[in-house]
């Protein structure tokens, strides 16, 4: 937060405006007739609820439809949304039975999984084969920011052959972030950090997307279902609900090597594992961070670190995505960044940890010509 | 909950359901019709509120809504590419502080989101959820709305 943003917090907390003389009396008054409005609504009918069975064996036949191949294709709308700006590098998903699955009533597709080696940014479309609970859903979350619905989505990145690995490191839940009306689509987005060591080909890793709409999955560990195709069993999987996978597609890096510049950021965290394995918050011996390489996509920046001289083999995890960073572009424009993710591995005995910041729409990484975190400015080479 | 239960939450959050509507409205008038049918809607629609303590989001969300309702009603939405290249000066010989004069100058979309995050505390991903815009649009519009705010506060001094 620089100086400027300091003052405007500081005056808008002191100069809050005060609604127009008589408010309070008129909005007595609107509460008044609300209540009066609501008790005479009041009749005691309840909507009609579809029953359970209907829906799974609707479900049921329209999984065998799926499958045979009549599954819709992305919406028009929904693409220019999504992949506007990310020609040519973007793919629509075409539906597979890996990545398109029909639980309870509601069909759920992976249709674009981007991976740029350190940010995944994966988006899933959900319609209701049954009924209008995703629409429902939509106007709810438009009306209130409601996304209960959304507690039963899961989802993980991990490699195959990295049996009981499932390491998503400052993933993020999805969100809804559009709905097409005349297909009744709601459209979701998902971001993960991607920790991957660096001899690990990208595209060998997939992502899995469990659970259900509307409902938490209900998982079982001793009796689990067998994992998708291909894959090794993660510790426990949802009894029930859709099992999604989908190859991430790569998109390309600029990778700048900026050798080890120190930076130190606002409000960044540090933790030892103590020897019961609790992460123990600890002051840090140094207040820097000192970072190696810089990597931008059109998903983002990364700003990783080959080990840190504070760890000295005392596994300390330190933390600065919350701090937001300044990305400066070639023409003078910048854009502050503060959808930060973290996330750290080893490799060996080096601990590498990165830090990455998610561009609002896609972005030209050639356009970048600096970072600044914690007020220091990173030229780009 | 009852009928007395939400309508003091109503009177706690009253404040800012009109601050956050009148960030989307032109006058105080416009966002007091907006947040009197807020009110309506909130009793029409309060089992969606399942944890009181997330009431002053969910009621400032009918109330932008509400205003933002009336505004498409007239046709006075403002697109981004619709905005003119040069800002409007802020108006003079109001009550309002510099900053608040400022504020009220900016463009509508970029006033909806100052006024929910620096005068309402909201974070940037609970403004998107209230206005349904992509978080990272609300992060893009707070930052140009800061880069123009202080160009019109330094031509103030």
């Amino acid at each position: 937060m620089d100086k400027f943003e300091n003052i405007l917090f500081w005056k808008a907390r002191t100069e809050s405006p005060v609604p127009p003389q008589g408010f309070e009396t008129r909005l007595e008054a609107a509460i008044a007739s609300a209540r009066a409005s609501a008790a005479a609504r009041t009749d005691g009918r309840r909507p009609t609820r579809r029953t359970r069975p209907l829906w799974a064996a609707l479900a049921a036949a329209l999984a065998v439809c799926l499958i045979s191949g009549t599954a819709l294709a992305v919406s028009p709308a929904l693409r220019d949304l999504l992949w506007g700006g990310f020609e040519p590098y973007a793919q629509v998903l075409e539906p597979t039975e890996k990545n398109t699955g029909v639980y309870d009533g509601v069909e759920a597709r992976i249709v674009s999984a981007l991976s740029d080696g350190y940010i995944n940014r994966i988006h899933l479309e959900i319609r209701d084969l049954t009924g209008d609970r995703v629409r429902q859903a939509w106007r709810e979350f438009q009306e209130t920011g409601d996304r209960d619905f959304l507690r039963g989505i899961r989802f993980t990145v991990r490699a195959p052959e990295a049996l009981h690995m499932a390491v998503i490191s400052g993933g993020r839940a999805p969100e809804p972030i559009g709905f097409d009306e005349e297909t009744g689509t709601m459209t979701l987005e998902a971001a993960s950090t991607a920790p991957f060591p660096p001899d690990m080909e990208r595209a060998a890793y997939v992502d899995i997307l469990t659970g259900a709409f509307g409902t938490a999955p209900d998982t079982d560990p001793g009796a689990p279902l067998a994992p998708p195709a291909g894959s090794e069993p993660l510790g426990s999987y949802p009894r029930e609900g859709w099992h999604l996978q989908a190859a991430l597609t790569s998109i390309p890096v600029r990778s700048a090597d900026v050798g080890a510049v120190a930076v130190a950021p606002k409000s960044w965290s540090a933790y030892r594992i103590d020897p019961e394995g609790e992460f123990m918050p600890v002051e840090p011996e140094d207040p820097n961070m000192y970072f190696h390489t810089v990597n931008i996509s059109q998903l983002g920046v990364t700003l990783n670190r080959d080990g840190d001289p504070n760890e000295a083999g005392k596994y300390l995890e330190t933390r600065a995505a919350p701090d937001e960073l300044t990305v400066t572009f070639r023409d003078g424009a910048s854009v502050a960044l503060s959808d930060g993710l973290s996330s750290a591995f080893f490799a060996g005995d080096v601990r590498r940890g990165s830090e990455s910041w998610l561009f609002p729409e896609p972005l030209d990484p050639e356009s970048v010509v600096s970072v600044t975190l914690g007020g220091t400015v990173i030229e780009l080479p | 909950m009852t009928d007395e239960e939400l309508a003091a939450l109503v009177r706690e959050h009253g404040g800012a359901m009109f601050r956050a509507a009148r960030s989307v409205t032109d006058s105080d008038a416009q966002a007091e019709d907006a947040v009197g049918r807020a009110v309506l809607t909130a009793f029409e629609k309060r089992s969606s509120l399942r944890d009181e303590r997330k009431a002053r989001p969910w009621l400032v969300k009918i109330a932008v809504n509400c205003a933002l309702e009336d505004r498409r009603r007239q046709g006075r939405l403002t697109s981004l590419e619709d905005l003119p290249g040069d800002l409007p000066a802020p108006e003079t010989g109001e009550t309002f502080s510099a900053l608040r004069e400022a504020v009220s100058a900016l463009p509508e979309p970029y006033r909806a989101s100052v006024t929910l995050h620096y005068y309402e505390g909201f974070s940037t991903r609970e403004i998107a959820a209230l206005l349904g815009l992509r978080r990272g649009t609300v992060l893009s519009r707070l930052s140009r709305a800061r880069e123009m705010l202080k160009k019109m506060l330094e031509e103030e001094e």
